[in-house]
């Protein structure tokens, strides 16, 4: 898989890197207290942690979509924060997210959901939508033209993860996917991911427990309380 | 975006219309009526030409009229005439048959500029009682200077109801368009996380802002067509019984076009501020 982010990053250099990062909603609420990790590319890190340890919170700094409330969040080399806001959307086109309940829009097909991010991206219908069909066959999802109401939450994962990957993303992100697919579908899903990490893709997966199947070659970062166990 | 809430889309389209249908039919009606309205208000005065003035000398009397200020034109109505019309107005004729010769003078009747001051009549009057030849002036200004102070009332109120009628198409107008435009946070969220830069989460906004205005700009046009049919007939009367023409046209082409063509803008415009206000709140909520 191509990584679309520009970096000049040197072979040593962590492709994502957290320097004392908290993160705090609101006045009280910690979610992530001093978090410093380093993460390589084409690394499969999984993140586990119970509920409300802050793995979500997490993917979302890792992401690009929440700034830390202090620390510094470096992906690909670069600083999030300091970013123009054409700068970070381009970045963000290249991580893919698939969060706890991921968001489908009602009003448009399976495929139209797929296509969102190529078409956000500047591809011509056409590449969007091949593309888009790619993505789905290799989440074995078949059923293009379904509403997004008539899907199970399982088949939504599936769908929301293809819309991650449609435009070939150097960083995937993926929150608890165990927890909502049966042990077929969650077996398949960690073979693909291992699959993305091996194709180059840096990929994190949160779970809260350890899946049965560790995949090889994984490393596992435990979460407790907003910090590192 | 419109689609997903046809009703209200619907509603909206429907209310911008008839909002947009005030300040064209305003317009259609200043252009149509507001003249014949002018003219309405015309002061005269009469003058009475002493016995034995020559023609030569009401010729030169009738010019030193019209040169006094504020008179629009003079017109001549020679004794025979207006014996003539007297008899004819007059319910008893027998009893003017009886009286001859006729009594009365030759007259010039002096026709004011429309709307003048009263004052300015009242003055002219004044000077042309005091021309030689000019045996008496008839100059019933009380009447003329009550319709003026009513014209000066009503223009005085116009011009705040305009404002606030313009003020309302505005707030209402704009006030749909957001309405209409507005999408839930959570998929404005979504755009965001995939990287969508601002000019794309904007265009469906756009477009949405530009399409409901333009459609509301030609039900406006929709409307003012109905109105203007059902109100020429009863203009038309209304007209004829004080002797102008009242009719509403449609305004020219050009104006029609630029109406049509400024609505489309103000909707886009609309809509991308819209748009990108909709877009900050939702990265606020994060």
């Amino acid at each position: 898989m191509a990584a679309d982010v520009s970096t000049e990053l040197s072979s040593d250099q962590p492709f994502v890197r957290l320097e004392r990062v908290s993160r705090k909603y609101g006045t009280f609420r910690l979610a992530l207290s001093e978090i410093t990790l380093s993460i390589d590319r084409s690394e499969l890190v999984l993140l586990i942690g119970g509920s409300g340890a802050g793995k979500s919170t997490l993917l979302r700094l890792v992401g690009a979509i929440d700034p830390p409330s202090s620390g510094r969040v470096r992906i690909g080399g670069e600083d999030p924060a300091r970013m123009r806001p054409n700068e970070l959307a381009f970045l963000r086109r290249s991580i893919g997210s698939v969060p706890q309940e991921p968001l489908l829009l009602d009003g448009q097909s399976v495929l139209e959901n797929v296509m969102l991010p190529a078409i956000a991206s500047n591809q011509t219908r056409r590449e969007a939508v091949e593309r888009a069909r790619a993505a789905l066959n290799r989440v074995r999802f078949d059923d293009v033209d379904a509403l997004p109401g008539q899907l199970s939450s399982g088949a939504r994962y599936r769908v929301a993860l293809a819309r991650a990957i449609v435009n070939r993303p150097a960083l995937l992100l993926v929150d608890d996917p165990v927890s909502r697919l049966d042990a077929d579908a969650a077996d398949n899903m960690l073979h693909l991911l291992e699959q993305f990490a091996i194709s180059g893709v840096t990929v994190v997966l949160a779970a809260q427990r350890r899946p049965e199947r560790t995949p090889a070659r994984s490393r596992l970062i435990r979460l407790e309380n907003g910090v590192l166990a | 975006m419109l689609g997903e809430r046809p009703g209200q889309t619907f509603t909206g389209i429907v209310v911008v219309a008839f909002a947009l249908a005030l300040p064209v039919g305003a317009f259609m009606l200043a252009q149509g009526v507001g003249p014949a309205l002018a003219r309405v208000p015309v002061a005269e005065a009469t003058a009475f030409v002493a016995a034995g003035t020559g023609p030569g000398e009401v010729k030169t009397l009738s010019a030193r009229l019209e040169a006094i200020g504020g008179v629009a034109r003079v017109r001549f109505v020679p004794r025979d005439q207006a014996w003539a019309e007297l008899q004819r107005r007059a319910r008893d004729g027998q009893g003017f048959a009886e009286i001859k010769p006729n009594p009365l003078p030759d007259a010039l009747v002096v026709e004011f500029l429309p709307c003048a001051e009263p004052a300015t009549v009242s003055a002219a009057a004044v000077a042309m009682s005091k021309l030689p030849r000019v045996e008496s002036v008839q100059a019933e200004i009380e009447w003329y200077r009550r319709l003026v102070l009513v014209i000066q009332a009503v223009r005085a109120v116009l011009v705040p109801v305009a404002l606030i009628l313009a003020l309302l198409v505005v707030v209402v107008t704009l006030g749909t368009v957001r309405r209409a435009t507005t999408v839930d946070p959570a998929e404005l969220r979504l755009l965001d996380q995939i990287g969508a830069e601002d000019d794309f989460i904007r265009r469906p906004f756009v477009y949405a802002g530009a399409v409901l205005l333009g459609i509301a700009a030609a039900g406006c046009l929709g409307l003012i067509a109905v109105g203007r049919f059902l109100a020429n007939p009863p203009l038309a009367d209304l007209g004829r019984a004080f002797g102008v023409e009242l009719a509403l046209d449609y305004p020219p082409w050009p104006l029609v076009t630029a109406f049509v063509a400024g609505s489309l803008l103000v909707g886009a415009a609309a809509g991308y501020v819209f748009g990108g206000r909709q877009v900050a709140q939702a990265r606020a909520l994060r």
